[in-house]
């Protein structure tokens, strides 16, 4: 019986997780890399690369450029200052429009100014790495619910596959340090197995609150409680349309923001991280300063991930309190820290690269997963077609999505710079360099494919140090030393993945395939 | 940072009694023949060590974010063992032997400066 | 794994199993989900969390139930019980 049981969860275990596998691939590659989301739009803007905080003015010019630049009908403004992630100021406004389907959205402008100058640095345009981002949550070119739902979908699939998994490897402390190195089929086991428990933790956090992030949608039968408020101000938004009130700079000037900042920074005991400027330009204009990021992962407001802010009139500078916000019940403190953990905005530099490591375990885990099956299941099923069709959807999904991720790398600096369309253009590489790799592997002899497609994706990152040479005034040794430390992290990650994936290629090519 | 260094160092150590503390692993560390009294003696001291290797990172991170890195360091420390007692496995106990001065070393430059 | 001769038996078995695992399941975690939202104590917001957060563990119970019991019967049965006792408390609750 209980053996009868463990075949079960086998089972189930195998193909909750294959069929929706290459998606759950797919979010667990771009979800890694969405941790460095703003450090990747970043890098794909190279005329901020020079940007390097000298003079703490610069924030008070970001204030002169919002009012000469940001629209009269603007809702309000934000700058957020530099820091470890983001070299440059930004500096958004955000307009409010009502949209049919999906109620107030917001329509944000953003602008990224030199951090010694504020200058504007007319950075190209790129969907940078919030398209990743956006990938890892709603996939792309078709309705954003829509996308939500594979997503959630997917992940659900990966939660039974998870917990199969536990049940199924009941000896989890036993061998989780085994790994036994070109042993064919076993040794994907071992990395599967030990990626899958050495991260146990984080993988059980990042699946179940990924489903927690998608339960409004997943569950839009038990989602009136939330909706209730939400629903309230858009009935009011919509039958009483924002009045504009133009902004009048003459009458009132905003204060400089440089003590302001010290001010605040004092009263709340944290660096100040954002700046969220509202009615601009009238009696009441208010600025709000947002600490960088909280020190605990029950903290109550999400969207500004602190749980504390200060306010300051910014027509005369005053102090107008503080904003604590409410304690919360036990429930939303279990779900406030998971949601937190699983976007890491508390994250330093040091606790990012963990998350990151962590998520490269999960992506491990779920490629050779997808490799055991085609190794091990289909040929015990011994089904020639679905074998091939499998190992043609692993290599163009595995190696397919790094090679196309490289791509589109490439196209951010191979695109020219103020093409008209450049952003399309960025992600139509990806997309098109995608379905290559689809097709590749059909034509080609398959072992031979995932060495091609290794060598090639080696190739492409490794060189990714020397395209941006080229492309921007940083390169990977003088941006260390100009102390920019996002192009050098992302350069130096660059390389290592190339040698790694060519390590990996050396090590394919040496292996005979079971057959 | 320096914390995080500490925690990883000292979650390395642990690992490696650990796997010391099992026969297959043990074999392929150390030269010396599996000594099945010691088992326990290595096992507990692994968790033990491991257990204190969260206390820099919640010094550093408070509590709820501290946690989280020392679940995060015992992810990578553990990865690098497993590689290393694959593709190097008599490096691993200088390592670990190592790792305690290297932490003692960094938590005395964190308290001093 | 399940112990029957034929394929077609086996593949028919899969199949239902799917679709009561999927859909039965998610009607049944549903219905059971917003019975607790009503029975909590807690404020209607808090409540409806707490019962989101449970359906995705519940959800995954259904998986295992219903692909590890040996008879599809005992599967349907282990789903619909609850299932149609908790949707009917939800009608006679006044409608979902």
């Amino acid at each position: 019986m209980k053996e009868k049981f463990r075949q079960s969860m086998s089972w189930l275990h195998t193909w909750s997780g294959l069929i929706l596998g290459w998606l759950i691939f797919v979010i667990f590659f771009t979800g890694t890399l969405s941790y460095f989301r703003h450090e990747i739009t970043h890098w794909m803007q190279p005329e901020t690369h020079e940007s390097v905080v000298r003079d703490a003015a610069a924030l008070d010019r970001a204030v002169d450029f919002l009012v000469k630049n940001a629209p009269d009908d603007a809702a309000g403004w934000l700058i957020a200052l530099p820091d470890e992630r983001m070299k440059t100021i930004e500096a958004s406004w955000r307009k409010v429009r009502i949209d049919p389907k999906y109620g107030i959205r917001p329509e944000i402008t953003q602008n990224f100014l030199d951090a010694s100058t504020g200058e504007n640095t007319n950075a190209r345009k790129t969907h940078g790495g919030e398209f990743l981002y956006r990938f890892h949550i709603e996939l792309y070119g078709m309705d954003k619910t829509l996308g939500r739902w594979i997503i959630g979908i997917a992940t659900m699939a990966m939660f039974i596959a998870i917990i199969t998994g536990i049940i199924l490897h009941k000896r989890i402390f036993k061998d989780f340090f085994t790994f036994r190195g070109k042993k064919g089929v076993r040794s994907w086991m071992d990395a599967h197995i030990f990626t899958a428990v050495l991260a146990l933790p984080y993988h059980v956090m990042i699946t179940y609150s990924g489903l927690l992030l998608l339960m409004m949608i997943l569950l839009p039968w038990n989602t009136e409680e939330f909706m209730r408020e939400y629903n309230e101000m858009r009935a009011k938004m919509l039958e009483q349309p924002a009045e504009v009130i133009s902004p009048d700079f003459e009458q009132y000037p905003p204060v400089s923001i440089v003590p302001l900042i010290a001010d605040a920074e004092k009263r709340l005991g944290e660096k100040i991280g954002k700046i969220y400027i509202s009615n601009p330009g009238q009696r009441n204009m208010l600025a709000t300063f947002v600490p960088v990021r909280s020190d605990k992962i029950t903290y109550t407001d999400r969207s500004r991930n602190a749980d504390a802010n200060v306010n300051y009139s910014l027509r005369n500078g005053r102090f107008y309190g503080e904003m604590r916000t409410e304690p919360i019940s036990k429930a939303y403190s279990v779900f406030n820290a998971l949601s937190t953990l699983h976007v890491a905005r508390f994250a330093d530099t040091f606790m990012r690269w963990l998350f990151f490591i962590s998520g490269v375990m999960g992506t491990v885990m779920t490629a050779t997963g997808l490799i055991i099956w085609v190794q091990k299941k289909a040929k015990a099923a011994n089904k020639p077609f679905g074998r091939k069709l499998v190992e043609v959807l692993n290599i163009g999904g595995i190696t397919g999505l790094a090679i196309a991720t490289a791509a589109y790398f490439w196209a951010n600096r191979l695109v020219p710079a103020y093409s008209a369309d450049r952003m399309s253009w960025e992600v139509g590489v990806f997309f098109t360099v995608w379905v290559l790799t689809f097709i590749h592997p059909v034509i080609r002899d398959r072992k031979q494919a995932w060495i091609d497609q290794l060598w090639v994706c080696a190739g492409m990152f490794a060189l990714i140090p020397v395209i941006n040479a080229f492309t921007s005034p940083m390169n990977l040794f003088n941006a260390f030393s100009a102390g920019n430390m996002v192009v050098a992290g992302f350069d130096l990650t660059a390389l290592v993945t190339g040698v790694l994936l060519a390590v990996t290629a050396v090590f394919v090519s040496g292996k005979k395939e079971v057959k | 940072m320096l914390a995080g260094l500490i925690t990883l160092a000292l979650t390395f150590t642990g690992f490696t009694l650990i796997a010391l503390g099992m026969e297959k692993h043990h074999a392929q560390i150390m030269d010396k023949p599996f000594n099945t009294a010691l088992k326990p003696v290595y096992m507990l001291s692994g968790w033990v060590i491991l257990l204190i290797a969260a206390v820099p990172c919640v010094m550093q991170y408070k509590i709820s974010i501290g946690l989280t890195a020392w679940f995060g360091c015992m992810s990578l420390s553990g990865s690098v063992l497993v590689l290393m007692l694959t593709y190097t496995p008599r490096k691993v106990f200088a390592g670990a032997a190592g790792a305690v001065p290297f932490a003692a070393a960094l938590f005395l430059v964190n308290i001093l400066l | 794994m399940f112990n029957y001769s034929a394929k077609a038996v086996y593949r028919l078995d899969v199949a239902t199993r799917t679709l009561l695992a999927v859909f039965g399941g998610y009607w049944g975690c549903a219905a059971v989900t917003l019975i607790v939202t009503r029975i909590l104590p807690s404020d209607p917001k808090t409540a409806a969390l707490t019962a989101n957060m449970l359906f995705f563990i519940l959800y995954t119970c259904v998986f295992i139930w219903v692909f590890s019991v040996r008879k599809p019967l005992y599967a349907w049965l282990g789903v619909g019980i609850p299932s149609a006792v908790f949707g009917l408390a939800l009608l006679m609750w006044g409608g979902a």
